[in-house]
């Protein structure tokens, strides 16, 4: 494809080496390639100008280029085209720096918001929340413990006391039968008694004091068999009550053991629960934990590498300071140039290792980690 | 109470990378846009270090410092340069200007709390 240059100006074969090679060497500059290649253009045209400012040369074209016939002096055109195109450059470049140093710093923005937010969420879910409510488990855990350890020691003073009760109730049994002794002594006693009055009947006169003793422990043989019998009905009366005591309160000391043991159950059920959700609480916390890391890392690594764009923005200032520079120039003596003090003061500016690198035709590479140095 | 460290950058971006970088390290950060903003930003109170840039529109780091070393304030406040700047001549002007480190962009976050954590005042 011919040259665009090449229909404004006839050019040796070296001056069109050397802007290719001005033009194409930028491209190996990795990423600072959009101002290597404004430098390239710049460059280009620079020596081009210088190449071609004076009279055209007669010589035939390389086969290559396609020679149109002009329409003007060739020299009046290459510099009514850098005219034009050097400022659009410029304002395109600049414009260029600009959107990038305002979208750069809306992103630096955005991460630096993401990364606070990041370490507010470490915190509010840290490890050290999920390790205390896990020291809250394992202390209800032992209140809990230690009101099943009351209930069972309630449970076991109220078996002392049914004890109790079962020994009164033997002592009724015993209260029975001496009643029932009682009982007996009286009938033998009444029988007795009887006897006595049948002798004291037989002795006529004589016996008739005898007759008034014998009835005498007649009727005290009665009271006592009375007696007797009531003391039978009392004590079975109260072994009855007695009975139903100890029913019930077995009856109750059952119940309450199930419920002891039902709740001791209920107990060591939930905070089986609580305990096992509060280990799948560490473990997601610390799975989040660690992922929130590992993002926090990489945000802080991102932001170090969007410092590209206050480096990128300098390169451009620089570039296009030299294009606003090269204008002026052009306005004034265009046959002035001179190409080396321009470049050694071009390379005056230079900030970055890179930029010298790719002045003087070398790989750029990509920019290392600083070292610091201390005075 | 926090230590008060002033970031002096033309680029928005660079002075929100160190910010962040300052700040979760519990510094307190005050920021200026240049060497002007800077001085016109000084008001006597206690700043135990500064970072600045060189390149910057307005006033440049180096005469930033040289102004700098003339306010009795803060004639021995230990500044940084952090800049683009690789160059030897404009690192020997630095230090003749009065700066305590030289760190060239860009930096890693660790690299310049190091520098900061050597150097603040206490």
């Amino acid at each position: 494809m011919p040259s665009p240059l090449a229909k404004f100006v006839h050019v040796s074969p070296q001056s069109i080496a050397l802007a290719a090679l001005a033009l194409a060497g930028p491209w190996i500059a990795g990423g600072f390639a959009l101002a290597g290649f404004l430098w390239g253009l710049l460059f280009g045209l620079a020596t081009l100008a210088a190449a071609g400012w004076g009279p055209a040369k007669a010589a035939p074209a390389p086969a290559s280029i396609a020679v149109v016939a002009p329409t003007e002096a060739p020299e009046g055109n290459l510099q009514r085209l850098t005219q034009a195109i050097v400022p659009l450059w410029a304002g395109q470049t600049d414009h260029a720096r600009l959107e990038t140093e305002q979208a750069i710093t809306a992103l630096t923005g955005r991460f630096a918001a993401i990364q606070r937010e990041l370490k507010d969420a470490a915190g509010a879910s840290s490890m050290e929340s999920s390790r205390e409510i896990r020291q809250t488990i394992t202390q209800s855990e032992r209140a809990l413990a230690a009101i099943v350890t009351s209930l069972t020691s309630g449970q076991a003073a109220r078996a002392e006391y049914v004890q109790k009760i079962e020994q009164m109730a033997s002592f009724t049994e015993e209260l029975s039968e001496m009643s029932a002794e009682v009982a007996a002594i009286a009938a033998q006693t009444n029988l007795l008694a009887l006897n006595a009055a049948i002798e004291a009947a037989h002795a006529r006169e004589l016996g008739k004091g005898f007759a008034v003793v014998a009835e005498e422990v007649r009727k005290l043989s009665e009271r006592s068999g009375t007696t007797g019998n009531l003391i039978s009905q009392r004590v079975e009366a109260v072994n009855r009550v007695l009975q139903e005591t100890l029913q019930a309160t077995r009856s109750f000391h059952e119940q309450e053991s199930a419920s002891i043991q039902t709740s001791e159950q209920t107990i060591q059920d939930v905070i089986a629960r609580f305990g096992a959700a509060a280990e799948a609480l560490a473990l997601s916390s610390g799975q989040l934990e660690s992922v929130n890391g590992r993002v926090q890392g990489e945000v802080s690594d991102t932001l170090v590498h969007l410092q590209f764009q206050d480096r990128v923005g300098q390169i451009l200032q620089n570039v296009v300071a030299d294009m606003e520079k090269f204008m002026t120039h052009l306005d004034g003596h265009p046959s002035a140039l001179d190409v080396d003090r321009w470049l050694a003061e071009l390379a005056g500016t230079y900030t970055t290792l890179e930029q010298n690198a790719i002045h003087h035709g070398r790989q750029a590479g990509t920019p290392t980690e600083s070292d610091i140095t201390f005075f | 109470m926090a230590k008060t460290i002033m970031i002096i950058d033309d680029s928005v971006s660079l002075r929100q990378v160190v910010g962040i970088a300052l700040s979760t390290a519990g510094y307190e950060v005050i920021e200026a846009c240049d060497g002007q903003d800077a001085l016109a930003k000084l008001t006597g109170a206690k700043i135990h270090l500064m970072i600045c840039d060189v390149n910057m529109p307005n006033m440049d780091g180096i005469s930033y410092l040289k102004a700098l070393r003339t306010l009795p304030a803060y004639k021995f406040t230990p500044v940084i340069m952090l800049t683009t700047e690789a160059g030897e001549d404009k690192k020997r002007e630095g230090q003749a200007a009065g700066a305590r480190a030289w760190v060239v962009k860009p930096f890693k976050p660790e690299q310049l709390l190091l520098a900061v954590s050597k150097l603040i005042l206490p």
